[in-house]
This record gives structure tokens, C-alpha cells and sequence, in this order.
């Protein structure tokens, strides 16, 4: 099966994992306070996310 | 006044059990089950000045937090099912307010649980592997500014000719991993700089798929990813999820 392949590393695997959970789930108007959906939070966090993982990567 | 607000993280059975040790968000106390007639938010006490509106928005700009947030939130409900999953921080005021919530999206909710019941979310990642086909072509120089077009034409040809070639791989891989599925689609691919590779991604397909049958999806996406090896192609399942991606239109 070498054409799979490995799990991403920390990093990616927390943007996949960020990229399901700010665009996944019910969203449920109403009596909440704030759910994500409410601010383009995907844009935002995945933009300091990218900034983080360059920094890491020492680029 | 409440001392604590609610983060939730889905929805239940009124009558289900949770694992003994489930993580929480940051600042959270263990998941509890907070029920209203048949149904129950799985749901943790926070601190309200750390989840008002403002505090929130803050705390989803700080990386570390969010990804502790991301990470419990993940956690507790892969270690429950059947669940509905909201939307990571959805933040409740007091308990009142969550009841009213699973009062008012009831009939909604518990179609939901019936429907994900004994299911997983599963992901597959469509990747091109093999280099441009096309930019093997000119090594060497062209003999004239004629020929040069020629090349450019041609390589542009051939560059078209493995995309489309690629495009119809992956519907039909799509379409094969969907007839192993109960609901499938597929979500905007991601963009190079967030999967790290400069490949670009072709298919971001979702799957739900039933637990029954698990062993079977990923025989296929096996078969698939030897199948299509040879035409440049590479799968990359992850899974299994809760299933976030199939609970769209849930909520009234």
C-alpha cells in the first residue's frame, strides 16, 4: 500500500482536523452566544495557522 | 446569573453513557450530559468571561488555544456515539438556554441521531503525484520560432489532455467510494499551503460510512489508490471522524 500515504505531521494534521471543525458541525441560531460559523473564522485562523506552520518550518 | 456557561459540543440520547475519562475545552470541567426530554447536550461549564463573545474571539486568534480547543472538541466526541456534532464554540449562557435549544430542534435532532447512528465520517484525499507531464518536452532547443509554438502547443495539449485525464479519475473514484457509502461528498479541495505538499489536491471527497461496512470502504479505497497509481494518482484516507460534514441543514 505505498501509494497511501503516511500520517501528516502535527502540524497538518491539525489543519485538516481545524478545516473539518470551523466548516463542520450544526450550526444552531438563536439562544447561543456565539458559534464559530458566526465570523469568517475560517479565513482568520487558517491564515495565522499558515503564518505559524511557515515559522516552524523557519521559512 | 449563571456562574458557569455551556459549551457544547452535540447532541445525544437522553439516555446515553459517556466514557469515564473525556478531556474538556480550556478552562472546562468533564463533559456531562445535560438532558430535556429524549434528548441531551453533551455539554462542559465553562467559565462565562472566558466564552463571552469577545473573550471567544480573541481566544480563536491564539493558536495555542485553538488548537486545545480543536483537539477536546475532537476528543469527546470521537469517543461517543451515536452523536450529533455542532459547530466547534457553541456557547450556551446557562442551562435554560441549552434546554430550550434541544426542546426547539428536536424533532430535527433526534431524525439526525437515527441517521448517523452507527456511522463514521471518512475522508479521501485525491492527490496528483506524478510530476507535469508536459514540462519533459523541450529539452531541446528549438530550431525556430515556429517550432517553439509547436512545442508550446503541444505541451499545453499535453498538459490539458492529463488534466482531463485526472478530472475523470476522480469522479470516478468518488463515484465508487459513494456506492460503498450511506452519503457522500465533496468539499473545496485545499489549497497547497495547507496540506504541505506541492501537489496540487484533486478530490477532497467525505463519506459516511456505515461501521458495518467500514472494513469493506477501505478495501475499495486500496483497490482504488493500485488502481490508479499508474495514472499519477495517490489516496489519503483519514478517518474515522464524527461525522461534522453530514449534518448540514440540522438545525431549523
Amino acid at each position: 500500500m505505498s501509494v497511501i500515504a503516511p500520517a501528516p505531521q502535527h502540524d497538518l494534521a491539525l489543519v485538516d482536523l481545524l478545516d473539518r471543525l470551523l466548516q463542520g458541525g450544526v450550526v444552531i441560531q438563536g439562544a447561543v452566544v456565539l458559534a464559530a460559523a458566526e465570523i469568517d473564522l475560517v479565513r482568520l485562523d487558517l491564515r495565522i495557522l499558515i503564518a505559524s506552520i511557515d515559522k516552524a518550518a523557519g521559512l | 446569573m449563571s456562574t458557569t456557561a455551556l459549551y457544547t459540543y452535540g447532541v445525544m440520547a437522553a439516555g446515553a453513557r459517556l466514557p469515564s475519562a473525556l478531556p474538556a475545552v480550556p478552562g472546562g470541567r468533564s463533559p456531562r450530559l445535560l438532558a430535556h426530554e429524549a434528548l441531551a447536550a453533551l455539554v462542559s461549564d465553562v467559565p462565562p468571561d472566558e466564552y463571552e463573545e469577545d473573550a471567544l474571539r480573541r481566544h480563536l486568534e491564539d493558536m495555542d488555544w485553538l488548537e486545545q480547543a480543536a483537539r477536546a472538541h475532537q476528543e469527546v466526541l470521537g469517543a461517543v456515539a451515536p452523536v450529533v456534532p455542532l459547530r466547534m464554540c457553541t456557547v450556551y449562557r446557562n442551562e435554560d438556554r441549552v434546554r430550550a435549544m434541544l426542546a426547539h430542534q428536536a424533532p430535527a435532532l433526534a431524525a439526525a441521531l437515527v441517521q448517523l447512528g452507527g456511522k463514521s465520517e471518512w475522508g479521501v484525499k485525491v492527490f496528483s503525484a506524478a510530476g507535469d507531464s508536459a514540462a519533459a518536452d523541450g529539452a531541446e532547443k528549438p530550431a525556430s520560432g515556429a517550432d517553439y509554438m509547436r512545442r508550446r502547443l503541444r505541451a499545453r495539449d499535453v498538459r490539458q489532455a492529463s488534466d482531463e485525464r485526472r478530472h475523470a479519475a476522480c469522479v470516478a473514484i468518488h463515484e465508487r467510494l459513494a456506492e460503498n457509502a450511506a452519503a457522500a461528498l465533496t468539499r473545496p479541495a485545499q489549497r497547497p499551503e495547507l496540506t504541505g505538499r506541492r501537489e496540487p489536491m484533486l478530490l477532497n471527497g467525505v463519506y459516511l460510512v456505515p461501521d458495518a461496512a467500514q472494513e469493506q470502504f477501505l478495501a475499495e479505497v486500496k483497490q482504488l489508490a493500485d488502481d490508479y497509481a499508474a495514472d499519477g494518482l495517490e489516496l489519503q484516507p483519514t478517518g474515522p471522524w464524527p461525522a461534522y460534514n453530514f449534518v448540514e441543514g440540522v438545525a431549523a
